[in-house]
């Protein structure tokens, strides 16, 4: 047999081999003496780390609690779960996972967020971002579908974002409105209702939520490493910056009979037709990502959409298109709908139709931004009603 | 300005992107996430200790990884991998920990103010050393690359190939590699920092 790798002589004085395996091995040895004398230099560099490392361990002297007593700690802990952006919740439908995790959470880190040393940060003036209209990108995902990398991509990028969020402001327990003045003083801002529906909404406000994110570098060039983008190269500058993002208030009306966020696990699968009567209105004033000021957004957005799998020369025309610092995009995988840009409520919005997708049903999500609000009007079926219903807005 | 996009239920991604997003309400199986607090929770602090070397945080830190996963849903369905999963979110939280404290002793000692700490051991003086000696190889650790430290110090928690491989997310068989890299990166870096005061 040819000479075993390096990491498998270390398998072998690991005793991490089957039989067979170590067999093998131990033949090849007993003819080749520069595998011995690299078995001997692996064992001497593997004793002395491990020597080293052994320092490390805890001493006799100190006593961990006992499982059962931390675990009655832990259980006395407050709950107070991290509620992040519920925004993307009430923008999209409970049905509308906010999620593609991958793309989109890398999206969100590296597209909209900073690049200035952390130890700078607090010293600088903030630029701030807000969503003045809506754009959608087409995507090809051939780094998320159908394989099975793609679930330790979502998982990096879940950890990613649960080892460097801290949570700066908790939206507490939605409130629930009977009617639109008093959503309206709940929220802070004028709710306004579909005139088109005669039904009662349910009503929820949900609270203000801020979080802060500390970017790392090499984490976050780990990920797309996984996504397969190897040649995409992040800045170094991303290293530690410290992005703050503030999601103020937002209302939620659900008409009719909906699916429930988060249950959908639960449920038995439904027919679009148990939802004919459903259409979810989200409001949101503009949530503010506070990043540092020589940010180069445009730079960052056209990496996130390679990361997407877009190419890089598709990545740079699209983003000339976009002005970054005021605009919410959307990418959608091109497999999964069609959208298009149309008048509603007396501004430009974009109506997104969804074909069934996977288990997902057929749908829609009518999206426009007046008055510094976010307006979302999700539904089932047909599109066609959606334009109707948002102009009766009142 | 802020991206989002949308999806069909069927991607296995996991952890479930809603958790990620912190908009579902977790509901693990109380009973199986205690059996898998009690179960873990010893070699989740063991991994801890060694990285940040004192009790006390090294059990918030735990606390902290429990939580986490308390609050994935997905755990209630896999497949007993949750142990890779605690590894790995637990070393990840101690190397950054210690990165923080690396930071923070050096700039104490820039200021002159890092003093050793006082010791109840028999032996003082050995105990000294030791602790200096300690302090010194997670100087080493926080400065290597985090897949080199944490095969490192899961492997010195005692964890088998098998479990590095589910904790590092790699095949068994790469685990060797790893480590071999891992062990030549932390010997070329503790001699490159200390050659002169310390052998390894």
């Amino acid at each position: 047999m040819n000479c075993p790798k390096d990491g498998i002589l270390r398998a072998r004085l690991d005793g991490q081999l089957s039989k067979e395996e170590s067999s093998t091995i131990d033949r090849h040895l007993a003819e080749c003496a520069a595998c011995r004398l690299k078995v001997a230099t692996l064992s001497e560099d593997g004793e002395r780390v491990r020597a080293a490392m052994a320092t490390l361990a805890p001493g006799s002297e100190e006593v961990f609690s006992d499982p059962p007593l931390a675990y009655a700690r832990f259980q006395a802990q407050p709950q107070a779960e991290p509620r992040l952006a519920k925004f993307f919740n009430h923008v999209f439908s409970a049905r509308w996972r906010p999620a593609w995790a991958g793309a989109a959470l890398l999206a969100v880190l590296v597209a909209c967020f900073s690049f200035a040393p952390a130890r700078s940060w607090a010293q600088r003036v903030l630029a701030m971002l807000r969503v003045q209209k809506i754009a959608v990108v087409p995507i090809d995902s051939p780094a998320l579908e159908g394989r099975q990398a793609g679930s330790e991509q979502g998982r990096m990028i879940g950890q990613f974002i649960s080892d460097n969020i801290v949570v700066t402001m908790r939206p507490g327990q939605p409130q629930v409105a009977t009617e639109s003045a008093q959503a309206s003083q709940l929220a802070g801002f004028g709710v306004r209702l579909l005139g088109a529906r005669s039904d009662a909404p349910k009503i929820t406000v949900q609270g203000e939520q801020g979080f802060q994110l500390t970017l790392n570098r090499e984490r976050l060039q780990g990920i797309m490493d996984e996504f397969g983008r190897t040649d995409v190269q992040l800045p170094s500058a991303v290293d530690g910056a410290l992005v703050a993002v503030h999601i103020p208030k937002n209302v939620m009306a659900v008409y009719g009979q909906c699916p429930q966020p988060g249950k959908d696990s639960a449920q038995p699968p439904h027919k679009p037709s148990d939802f004919a009567d459903c259409v979810m209105l989200g409001e949101a004033p503009s949530p503010t990502v506070s990043v540092p000021p020589e940010l180069n957004i445009q730079q960052l957005a056209t990496l996130a959409l390679q990361a997407t799998g877009m190419s890089a020369q598709d990545a740079e025309a699209f983003c000339e298109t976009v002005d970054w610092t005021s605009t919410l995009v959307i990418p959608i995988p091109r497999d999964a709908g069609s959208y298009e840009t149309t008048e509603v409520d007396g501004v430009q919005g974009t109506l997104i139709t969804l074909r069934g997708w996977g288990r997902a049903m057929p749908g829609y999500s009518l999206l426009w931004v007046k008055g510094g609000i976010i307006y979302s009007l999700t539904g089932f079926g047909s599109a066609d009603h959606a334009v109707p219903l948002a102009d009766s807005l009142e | 300005m802020v991206v989002a996009t949308v999806e069909g239920p069927d991607s296995a991604l996991d952890p479930d992107p809603r958790t990620i997003m912190g908009t579902v309400e977790s509901d693990p199986n109380t009973a199986g996430f205690e059996t898998l607090f009690l179960k873990y929770y010893p070699r989740v602090v063991g991994v801890l200790y060694r990285l940040v070397g004192e009790r006390g945080p090294a059990e918030e830190l735990a606390n902290d990884v429990f939580w986490k996963l308390h609050r994935q849903s997905w755990f209630a369905e896999s497949d007993g991998n949750v142990g890779g999963w605690l590894f790995r979110t637990a070393t990840n939280l101690g190397i950054d920990h210690l990165r923080a404290e690396a930071r923070r002793r050096k700039r104490e000692e820039a200021a002159g103010r890092y003093l050793t700490e006082s010791s109840t051991y028999p032996d003082p003086l050995a105990e000294v050393l030791r602790a200096e000696r300690a302090l010194r190889i997670r100087a080493v650790l926080a400065g290597l690359k985090p897949a080199h430290a944490r095969v490192l110090i899961l492997r010195a928690s005692g964890l088998s190939y098998n479990e590095l491989a589910d904790s590092m997310g790699v095949k068994r068989g790469t685990v060797g590699t790893m480590l071999v890299r891992a062990e030549a990166a932390f010997q070329k870096r503790f001699r490159r920092i200390y050659e002169h005061e310390e052998a390894l």
